[in-house]
């Protein structure tokens, strides 16, 4: 059956909104959690979803195709903007990387099937290495929040970074998916 | 697309040691009492803070563009939008007075004036280096004023780090850095250094990669090429590189590799790292002390410690893996001949010799907006922002920009040269909503060039046939 829950949510239907927060409040809450490295007080959390389901609540003209993805999005903007309350002294960067010299698998997955490869290759990764990629290209962090959120040494983890890049291209070589 | 970049439940998990907790009724009630007021009413966007902060940025580039031109065009575009310049500028001679006119003349000598001291003529582009990036001599000369001579040495176990010379624009840079070996150490081929890192004090998405110049003896030779993503400029900062440990990556032998299962798990009392070292952080005795209610301890490495239902308590690795066997090392992956750190810092100071546009122009795609592109013999860049209806568009916004650009150089004398064009490197902003409640997006992109190109007498860039003056 059709999800027609981006479709209600665009017609202003608040039931369509309580809907989402049922499905999809338990995921936007992992990942301001994961974003942020640290368990927010019940009421902080509500607070943070709060403004995350009235963002997509003021923004539901553009919704097209799945609510998550774009959910996605902005809790992922949302804990962003709550790292910066946690470190107002600090100036994250506002852009963050997107490619690199090595030919960044994201870029080669461009299908589902290759996407679902470097997942699995992330997966296949040690589980330091895992957190940190999920971190950077799933969760978007800049390498500054992660160090920022993790307490680790920002060099270390673009030399990590780096590394990884090396082995997940040499994991994706082998499942026959990239490269240039 | 955008499904492909959105984490899975699982991969957030394995970020999380517990749930988050919430109420999901609170959530709701507050939400939902929040939309209240809304509901009927067209859509209201708040623009948010970041909205101001770019504004900020877009004006002090408009300050800048309008120095540049007003520069090229020696103050006469200041004047024509009657912009005032400082007031030590506009302090002009006294008008004479009649005493001053009918007052005897006195001409005194002027005392010479002191010779001003001659700028210091910019190093020559290490030959190596020259070599290395196929520069002509010529071209090298016109390279001096990016060159930096360093000559910083670190020492350690009696091997040296001596950084020897740069050469650099605001987005990439050659360290040219050479190593010096005692006589009981040999620069053999074989061996090479563990650690190799590069650091600045204010860049954050930046890469690296080093290639070996000339290797002897008692030396290894190795230029260093950085590539910054972002668009700090690189220029002023102080950078450092370190240095760890010159040894050769070790060769296992089979009783130094074990296999681990999975998901079925096996009683390990040994935690193996990932990078291949013996932690002995779960003994027997921490074994023996876990709870029976304790079912599980899950550590970062990705090891679980869990009681079975029969009662026994196995370590496993990593139980994502299901029943698959992973490979691990017992001793790390290098042998270290001298372990030894070599770190120099230093502060980057060159000319920037690069040619620069500003403007808004449509380039590519009616989303796109070209505002800026920079051309320098290392390297180029170019800045967009991109408008489009979603705000989930990022992606999107960087496939709008071919990856090829056939790109045309004119040069002083009328000719055109081509001078295709590739970028690999980029950041961009989230996007914000405008006043049109279109969201904008700002982006970078650019790369290195595989060698330096003359843009001496390049006066224009030519791209999807339209012309960009530069200067």
């Amino acid at each position: 059956m059709k999800d027609d829950l981006s479709a209600r949510l665009r017609l202003g239907d608040p039931a369509a909104l309580e809907e989402a927060m049922e499905r999809y409040a338990a995921y936007a809450a992992k990942i301001i959690a994961a974003y942020l490295n640290r368990t927010l007080p019940a009421e902080d959390m509500e607070e943070a979803l709060s403004d995350v389901f009235v963002s997509l609540w003021n923004s539901r003209e553009h919704l097209e195709g799945e609510v998550k993805p774009y959910l996605a999005a902005i809790a992922r903007n949302a804990a962003r903007q709550k790292l910066r309350q946690f470190h107002p002294a600090e100036a994250l960067p506002e852009d963050r990387e997107l490619v690199d010299d090595t030919p960044l698998p994201e870029q080669q997955a461009e299908t589902a099937e290759q996407a679902a490869a470097l997942r699995h290759a992330i997966n296949a990764m040690a589980p330091e290495d895992r957190a940190l990629f999920i971190r950077f290209y799933y969760l978007e962090q800049t390498v500054e929040e992660i160090a920022a959120v993790t307490g680790q040494n920002a060099s270390t983890l673009r030399v990590r970074l780096h590394r990884g890049r090396k082995r997940l291209k040499q994991l994706l070589l082998e499942r026959g998916v990239c490269c240039d | 697309m955008t499904e492909n970049r959105t984490p899975t439940e699982q991969e957030l998990d394995a970020l999380l040691d517990r749930q988050p907790p919430f109420d999901l009724e609170a959530v709701k009630i507050r939400t939902l009492s929040r939309i209240g007021e809304q509901v009927g009413q067209p859509v209201k966007r708040r623009a948010p803070l970041r909205c101001f902060l770019i504004a900020a940025v877009i004006c002090a580039l408009s300050v800048s563009a309008v120095a540049a031109a007003d520069y090229v065009t020696a103050g006469r575009l200041s004047a024509a939008l009657g912009i005032r310049k400082p007031a030590a500028e506009q302090v002009s001679e006294p008008e004479p007075t009649l005493e001053d006119e009918m007052a005897p003349v006195h001409v005194e000598k002027p005392s010479p004036a002191p010779k001003p001291e001659p700028e210091p003529e910019p190093p020559e582009l290490d030959a190596q280096i020259a070599s290395a990036l196929q520069v002509s001599q010529g071209h090298a000369q016109r390279l001096r004023p990016a060159v930096q001579a360093v000559d910083q040495t670190a020492e350690d176990q009696d091997v040296r780090m001596t950084v020897l010379q740069t050469l650099g624009d605001p987005s990439c840079l050659y360290v040219k850095l050479r190593f010096d070996f005692p006589e009981e150490v040999a620069a053999s081929e074989y061996l090479e250094f563990d650690t190799f890192n590069v650091s600045f004090e204010n860049a954050d998405g930046y890469g690296w990669q080093e290639d070996i110049l000339e290797r002897t003896d008692r030396s290894i030779t190795c230029l260093l090429t950085v590539k910054l993503y972002g668009q700090e400029d690189l220029n002023g900062q102080a950078v450092t590189v370190t240095v760890e440990n010159y040894g050769t990556p070790h060769r296992y032998t089979e009783d130094e590799i074990v296999q681990l299962a999975g998901e079925a798990g096996k009683p390990y009392t040994t935690i193996i790292d990932p990078n291949g070292t013996v932690r002995w952080d779960i003994t027997e005795a921490d074994l023996a002390s876990m709870s029976p209610e304790k079912s599980a301890i899950a550590y970062p490495e990705g090891f679980t410690v869990s009681v079975k239902t029969d009662g026994s308590k196995v370590v496993t690795y990593d139980g994502e893996h299901g029943d698959q066997m992973l490979t691990a090392y017992l001793v790390p992956d290098f042998d270290a001949v001298v372990a030894g750190t070599w770190e120099q810092s230093w502060t980057l100071q060159y000319e920037d010799l690069s040619l620069y546009w500003e403007g808004d122009t449509e380039l590519f795609d009616p989303r796109l907006t070209l505002t800026g592109f920079r051309l320098s013999p290392l390297s180029w860049s170019a800045d967009f922002t991109a408008t489009e209806d979603v705000p989930v568009g990022e992606t999107l916004n960087f496939n709008l920009i071919p990856r090829d650009w056939g790109v045309q150089l004119r040069r002083r004398d009328g000719s055109l040269a081509d001078q295709p064009l590739h970028w690999s490197v980029g950041s961009g902003s989230s996007p914000v909503p405008n006043e049109a409640g279109l969201f904008v997006t700002v982006i970078a992109v650019g790369n290195m060039f595989d060698q330096p190109i003359d843009i001496s007498d390049v006066t224009a860039v030519i791209i999807d046939g339209q012309e960009f003056p530069v200067n």
